[in-house]
């Protein structure tokens, strides 16, 4: 048999190995419904340790005051329209993560599309469903304004 | 005699490695989704698939390496994931970006990429020589072919 034959049969093989994992794994957040991905907190954590990430957070400036993930910019839904121009100052090459208070609020999935709306469809935007307050349970670093 | 224990050795190292690299990812296939986007060089539509193949093959022929079946159409395929692994390398090394791999699961480390390359070298040049030698010393096609 050539080496061309096996390695179609080894690929092909992998590949009903690969369908059939599909079965029993979660794959929700590998199929996009929408323009917007949302990742979850194991990714979210990941990506908060990569460089050129920058994670918007879309609650009122009170809640992001008492903590927030470090580093993370305050752009809530209510002063988008005054405050996006925050946005024209993430470099290009930026990956940005806008959550908010988890699955219950949806501020977030606005505000993810109208960050791409305002800096173009090509920008990599991500919504983290789960929010903070799963952020905050899985006891990762959470930054307080200080003056509070 | 020398030689032969050298290339088992490489044949072992190459399929452990590969094994190990599928063995992890396949569990987390959601973050192996995001470490193929974050090296942002493939077109979405090929995200998917290679995420999810991607596991299984190393799987396959880390396995196929370790028991030496088909083992030269397995170092093909190992080969040809190397050189695509080392060109992504390449490229972000190039454009001077500091991120974790993504290899071997994903632990938070950024670590540094050249010496990721410099091992993707290395197990390359165990693949060539793997190929280049038309036998292969204890391993299952040397016994299937001393059978027919």
């Amino acid at each position: 048999m050539s080496n061309l034959l096996k390695i179609g049969i080894l690929v092909a093989f992998s590949s009903l190995l690969s369908i059939g994992s599909l079965s029993f794994q979660k794959t929700d957040h590998l199929f996009h419904s929408k323009d917007i991905p949302s990742i979850s907190l194991q990714v979210a954590r990941w990506f908060f340790d990569q460089q050129g990430v920058v994670f918007l957070d879309t609650r009122s400036h009170r809640k992001y005051a008492r903590g927030h993930i470090p580093g993370a910019i305050n752009l809530s839904i209510s002063n988008f329209e005054k405050q996006k121009t925050v946005l024209s100052n993430i470099p290009l090459s930026a990956t940005i993560i806008v959550y908010c208070s988890g699955t219950t609020c949806q501020s977030s999935l606005k505000v993810a599309e109208w960050t791409k709306d305002y800096l173009g469809d090509h920008r990599n935007v991500y919504v983290f469903l789960e929010g903070f307050p799963n952020w905050e349970k899985a006891k990762f670093s959470v930054a307080v304004e200080e003056d509070q | 005699m020398f030689f032969s224990l050298i290339q088992v050795m490489m044949r072992l190292i190459l399929g452990g490695v590969f094994l190990w690299a599928g063995i992890v990812k396949i569990p987390n296939i959601e973050l192996f989704s995001y470490t193929v986007r974050a090296y942002n060089l493939l077109p979405e539509f090929m995200i998917l698939p290679v995420t999810i193949l991607v596991p299984w093959l190393e799987c396959v022929i880390g396995l196929c390496l370790i028991v030496g079946f088909w083992t030269h159409a397995s170092t093909l395929i190992a080969s040809g994931l190397l050189i695509a692994f080392a060109s992504a390398l390449g490229t972000k090394i190039y454009q001077g970006v500091n991120m974790s791999c993504g290899c071997f699961g994903f632990g938070t480390e950024r670590g540094s990429l050249e010496w990721v390359l410099l091992q993707d070298v290395l197990l390359f040049s165990f693949a060539l020589v793997l190929f280049w030698k038309q036998k292969i010393p204890f391993s299952l096609d040397g016994y299937l072919n001393v059978r027919n």
